[in-house]
């Protein structure tokens, strides 16, 4: 069976280490670019991204959810800390430019996993508004309010969008159904 | 269990999305533990998967990060597996593996945290959707509920908010006694001479023990036009088609 990338450097493969720089700098840069105002902030967080993938490798199990989940999951933590120390909201982007930069067409900061297709999937199922609402939140790291603001949807439906949209996208994590990031182990 | 779940949930969804205090993380910390549930990022995932499925379709970017960031990262990670000490490079904050619960039980925590809120209908409460149609549906009328005669309603107040484009109602009520569904249910009647000598039905609804304020959704059996008032009665259990009364609460829009 191969291993993850993470398996690999939690078992000492420096190989392995290049290989997830060039498989996952693209999409930590590109969270970290929306999360945080400017590129030095940015710059810096994607090594701590970093040096805190590598060293928790070693916890990740691809049964619970796919590497680039994973790896995303650790992104976006540290971007969320490090912008409540700065107390900032992430350079807010006009919707109507968002939504048109939308494409399937062109070079990706990710390659589809299976799993990540099935949360795409899982997302196209939702009320457009509420597909807004959590791209708002975990693409471009707004913050409820910021959301509330943006789009005239009232705060607490901002926040039931939130909840029932994680918890629909939380049961797509950890399927057993064979598919490129999992049937790895 | 359902009174405090919402509280657990809410915590960490937030944590998910925007980030808590430490004290908000002491107060889920605890929750956790009074209702015997481990902490899980589950919905740290499924904030992850999102982005990543977002990502997946947002091509503005290079797929890489620049060459001299690439360049950072790989000499770090020389520093960092060449180290004999401890990591040559420091960072502050919440480190993720603190969080890190891989655990089956966790996944079984959370859901049983969701088993209160597994409706897939329209996630906008009946106040939520008043305030959203106050605040952007043109035409909205709101109209004060009057002081009722009855004295055991007579500390009723609050208002119907009726938009007549979209046929789409809401009742503010506050102060309304509590009654009992097994015995009788209130029911809305609204006025439009235009239609009809009688009133409309507008449905049956209930006041739960201890609710002093409730936002009642207007469930309109026939379409109405410019209804000049809106009149509560007090019927037996699932309403009736004609109400002998008496009426104890009303709005007249006139």
């Amino acid at each position: 069976m191969p291993q993850t990338l993470l398996e690999r450097i939690a078992g000492g493969d420096r190989k392995a280490v290049a290989d997830c720089i060039d498989t996952y700098s693209g999409l930590v840069w590109s969270l970290a670019r929306r999360f945080l105002a400017n590129d030095a902030d940015a710059e810096e967080a994607v090594q701590e991204i970093f040096m805190e993938i590598w060293s928790t490798a070693g916890r990740f199990d691809a049964a619970v959810a796919g590497e680039a989940t994973f790896i995303s999951m650790i992104a976006r933590r540290r971007l969320i800390d490090r912008r409540r120390k700065l107390d900032r909201e992430p350079a807010s982007e006009p919707i109507d430019e968002v939504q048109h930069a939308l494409s399937d067409d062109g070079e990706k900061v990710l390659e589809a996993s299976a799993e990540t297709q099935r949360v795409v999937d899982v997302i196209r199922t939702l009320k457009p508004e509420q597909q807004e609402v959590i791209r708002l939140s975990s693409w471009l790291g707004m913050s409820h309010g910021a959301i509330a603001r943006e789009t005239g949807i009232p705060l607490g439906t901002v926040k039931s969008y939130m909840k029932r949209g994680l918890n629909t996208i939380r049961k797509t994590l950890g399927e057993t159904e064979p598919s490129a990031d999992k049937a790895i182990r | 269990m359902n009174d405090i779940h919402p509280d657990i949930v809410d915590l960490l969804v937030l944590r998910a999305t925007e980030g808590i205090s430490d004290e908000q993380q002491a107060e889920l910390d605890a929750l956790l533990e009074q209702h015997g549930l481990e902490d899980t990022l589950e919905l740290d995932l499924a904030a992850a998967a999102a982005a990543n499925a977002f990502a997946l379709q947002d091509t503005r970017d290079p797929a890489e990060a620049p060459e001299h960031l690439r360049a950072k990262l790989s000499s770090d990670a020389d520093a960092y597996f060449g180290r004999t000490g401890s990591n040559v490079v420091q960072f502050s904050g919440r480190p993720v593996s603190n969080y890190l619960g891989w655990a089956a039980a966790a996944m079984l925590a959370i859901a049983l945290l969701f088993t209160y809120d597994t409706g897939t209908e329209d996630p906008m409460s009946p106040a939520e959707a008043r305030e959203w149609m106050l605040a952007n549906v043109d035409g909205t009328d709101v109209i004060p509920w009057a002081v009722p005669d009855d004295p055991a309603y007579a500390q009723v107040d609050g208002n119907v908010v009726w938009n007549d484009d979209r046929q789409e109602g809401y009742m503010l009520l506050t102060n309304m006694p509590a009654n009992d569904p097994a015995t009788s249910q209130y029911q809305l009647w609204i006025v439009d001479p235009d239609r009809d000598a009688n009133p409309v039905d507008g449905g049956v609804f209930d006041i739960p023990p201890g609710a002093d304020r409730v936002v009642v959704p207007i469930d309109v059996k026939l379409a109405v036009s410019r209804p000049v008032a809106f009149a509560i009665t007090r019927e037996q259990p699932g309403g009736v088609v004609v109400s002998e009364g008496p009426l104890l609460v009303v709005a007249s829009a006139s």
